[in-house]
């Protein structure tokens, strides 16, 4: 049955084709539509889908499950990746099967989130700590055809080798529409339950799975473990047995499968390249063979574990053309198995897909001409002189209620004689974190959830200046829920003013349901913060009361200066992209005035 | 015969959707199609810059970035108004793709009421331009 799918729901079609029965996940552009499709189609067949706070509770949630035998997986996207290092290597050191999409967007920290890139490859294959950290496997789909195989054979190989298994979908591919041929009959590995032998695997060989809460008892923990089940936290031969049998579970992984190549054994140039780009590489091999070239072209599936035997003899060939859309990060890991002479990398790492004509522009120069590997080096330029980029004044979608807000704070703040640039601003990412940018003023706009790190960590250092941060709802109480519990904890030594704008959903990545979801067991802020954390100022307020809202954010500020205290606003402030156009009952202001209130604790 | 279609426009005009139903269109005249339908965006989900990139082949697509595109449609700003400009590259483009037909169906489709008519008027008018 063909069908015209994005990657993305390629991927999730294909997890569900194999098996996987729990998911767990946190929006984040561009990964964001497996989660909305696990969402609907899980519950279908039977399965267990849950959108937690963070990426942290999704990663750890799916290891433990696939530790009761369930085949589970989880998709994000960079920061997301950076988040759930810890809890892979978890799974790596207690043999847990795991599949991870990361569907990779460009650059470090927030980056462009909507550009694609292959730029998580050495965080892939590298990110956890210690030795063993490494024992994963990283396949790359081509094709949205391949999103669905590669996500089916991820699962076989996480289930037969007990390991966490990486799905690197590029960020372009994964929200491109192709055809997707579903097969009648999927091939399916499922895991292969204990049976008397050692609860570990021990020189490679992998042992049946205990599950928990199946009968047979078992402890999974972070520490080195003995093959028999028990823990070690002190004996050196325990450690060396276990981080060899790490390694050698690499060692038997691989084979040939898994890359795909036009199997000339006559050629002069081989092209190597992974993910989309090995689309931009095949049909500029195509272009060069119509010239007479004689070109062998290699399509790297399983980009980790890597074997010689994936190259075979190299001596005849003249020029290797390493293709990647990131700075050259796999090309790291091929070198030692690629003559240094004869290897030139093309790079694209700026946030575009790997175009046909500049790859072959490139290739015709390293043929045609001698390449000078000096060329391919950075230039560093002077540094231009340049006035201050002005920042966008309203970057919010017409109708958001973000605008409103804005403006009342400004006349408020001004009433109160304070300037705007002489505050010291910190936000998150998301909608309401973008409202910091408009002031001009000194901003730290952190990590997704880490707004109130920023803050305090200021406060210390400027205790007289006046810190305020502002941000949305998921940021600060889903993602960020611990930092808001500790800072309110500490009220007194941290005296910020936190305004959450509350549009009761994630705008940013299409209105999924956040802490204060109106039909999604919201967290009740007045009883969480003021009267159970005990801060002493705590308003709730709206955009669509002006009044009420100055009213609020003069007596929070005044409270934050004389009183030197935490203070909480939350302002319902309406999403016209997603939660306002779908339930504007939700924004009804003769409903949102009942709840609107402003409470301070006489000292 | 390959084409290759990018649709340039603001979150929120309807981009994907024309280039959706585009290539829905072609794929009802001709099923046995190949598609690749690529997307570009920014951050902003309302009024932020949007792309999309459609190529309709005969032959199995091996790269599907656009990189010159046949036909450029750009949605006029400030207005939810689509096909504003068509510019048609040097290259026949096939009859079994888009027929004036075939482009009023997307118009139809992508527009209701007002918008709908006013759209229908310009392409009429020969304001807007058809691909045949």
């Amino acid at each position: 049955m063909a069908r015209i799918v994005s990657g993305n729901t390629a991927v999730a079609l294909g997890a569900l084709a194999a098996g996987c029965r729990f998911f767990a996940g946190y929006p984040i552009t561009p990964s964001t539509q497996i989660l909305e499709e696990m969402k609907h189609r899980l519950p279908e067949v039977g399965g267990i889908f849950y959108q937690p706070e963070d990426e942290l509770a999704a990663i750890g949630m799916i290891t433990d499950a696939s530790m009761t035998g369930l085949k589970a997986m989880t998709a994000t996207s960079g920061p997301g990746l950076s988040l759930i290092q810890e809890e892979i290597g978890r799974a790596i050191i207690n043999e847990t099967p795991l599949v991870i999409i990361d569907v990779m967007r460009v650059g470090p920290s927030t980056g462009q989130p909507t550009k694609p890139a292959s730029s998580d490859i050495n965080c892939l294959i590298n990110g956890r700590h210690g030795d063993g950290g490494d024992c994963v496997v990283v396949l790359a789909p081509t094709s949205v055809q391949d999103c669905f195989n590669l996500t089916v054979e991820a699962f076989n190989l996480a289930e037969g080798f007990r390991l966490p298994v990486f799905v690197a979908v590029d960020g372009y591919l994964g929200i491109m529409k192709e055809k997707l041929e579903i097969p009648e009959k999927v091939n399916v590995y499922n895991r292969r339950l204990c049976s008397g032998e050692s609860l570990f695997g021990l020189n490679g060989a992998i042992s049946g799975f205990v599950p928990i809460g199946a009968g047979e008892n078992i402890a999974y923990s972070g520490l080195i473990h003995h093959y028999s089940g028990s823990r070690s936290s002190y004996s050196p031969n325990d450690c060396k047995e276990h981080l060899k049998h790490l390694a050698q579970k690499l060692i038997r992984i691989r084979h040939p499968l898994f890359w795909q190549s036009q199997r000339e054994k006559d050629y002069d140039y081989l092209l190597i390249s992974y993910g989309l780009a090995s689309r931009a590489t095949q049909s500029v091999a195509e272009c060069l063979r119509n010239r007479g070239r004689k070109v062998r072209c290699l399509d790297l599936k399983m980009i980790w574990p890597l074997s010689r035997k994936i190259f075979g003899n190299l001596d005849q060939v003249k020029k290797i053309i390493v293709v990647e859309n990131n700075a050259g990060q796999l090309i790291h890991f091929l070198a030692k198995y690629l003559p240094k002479d004869k290897t030139v990398s093309f790079n694209k790492w700026w946030g575009e897909p790997v175009g046909t004509l500049e790859l072959l522009e490139f290739c015709k120069q390293v043929i045609e001409k001698d390449w000078d590997e000096e060329e391919s080096k950075l230039i560093i330029h002077n540094l231009p002189q340049t006035a201050p980029r002005k920042a966008k004044k309203y970057p919010f979608c017409p109708g958001c209620g973000h605008n409103s807000f804005r403006s009342a704070f400004l006349s408020t703040i001004k009433e109160l004689g304070i300037n705007e640039t002489d505050i010291l601003f910190t936000s998150g990412i998301g909608c309401g974190s973008i409202l910091a940018t408009t002031f001009g003023a000194d901003l730290i706009k952190t990590s997704h959830g880490r707004s109130l790190n920023a803050a305090r960590a200021l406060k210390l250092i400027y205790p007289n200046r006046l810190v305020v941060t502002i941000s949305g709802d998921g940021d600060l109480l889903n993602i960020g829920g611990n930092h808001l519990l500790h800072t309110a904890r500490e009220k007194d030594l941290f005296p910020i003013l936190c305004v959450c704008l509350d549009n009761f959903n994630y705008g940013m990545t299409g209105g999924q349901d956040s802490a204060t979801t109106p039909n999604h067991n919201p967290f009740n802020l007045k009883k969480l913060l003021y009267d159970g954390c005990g801060i002493d100022f705590f308003a709730r307020t709206s955009v669509r009361d002006p009044k009420h809202l100055r009213e609020a954010l003069k007596g929070a500020i005044k409270f934050v200066q004389q009183k030197k205290s935490f203070a909480f606003l939350q302002v319902f402030s309406p999403c016209a992209a997603h939660s306002a156009k779908k339930h504007p009952e939700w924004f009804d202001q003769n409903k949102l005035c009942l709840r609107q209130g402003i409470w301070e604790r006489q000292l | 015969m390959k084409i290759q279609i990018a649709i340039h426009g603001k979150g929120g005009q309807g981009v994907k959707k024309a280039a959706e139903i585009m290539m829905k269109t072609a794929l009802l005249s001709n099923p046995n199609l190949h598609i690749a339908l690529g997307q570009d965006y920014d951050t902003v989900v309302v009024g932020g810059i949007s792309k999309a990139f459609l190529i309709l082949s005969d032959e199995p697509i091996i790269n599907p970035i656009v990189e010159t595109p046949d036909i450029v449609i750009e949605i006029a700003a400030g207005k939810k108004s689509i096909f504003s400009i068509g510019t048609i590259a040097d290259k026949e483009i096939a009859s079994w793709v888009f027929r004036k037909e075939t482009l009023e169906q997307i118009i139809r489709q992508t527009f209701t009421g007002k918008t709908l008519e006013k759209n229908l008027k310009e392409f009429k008018n020969g304001q807007v331009q058809s691909c045949t």
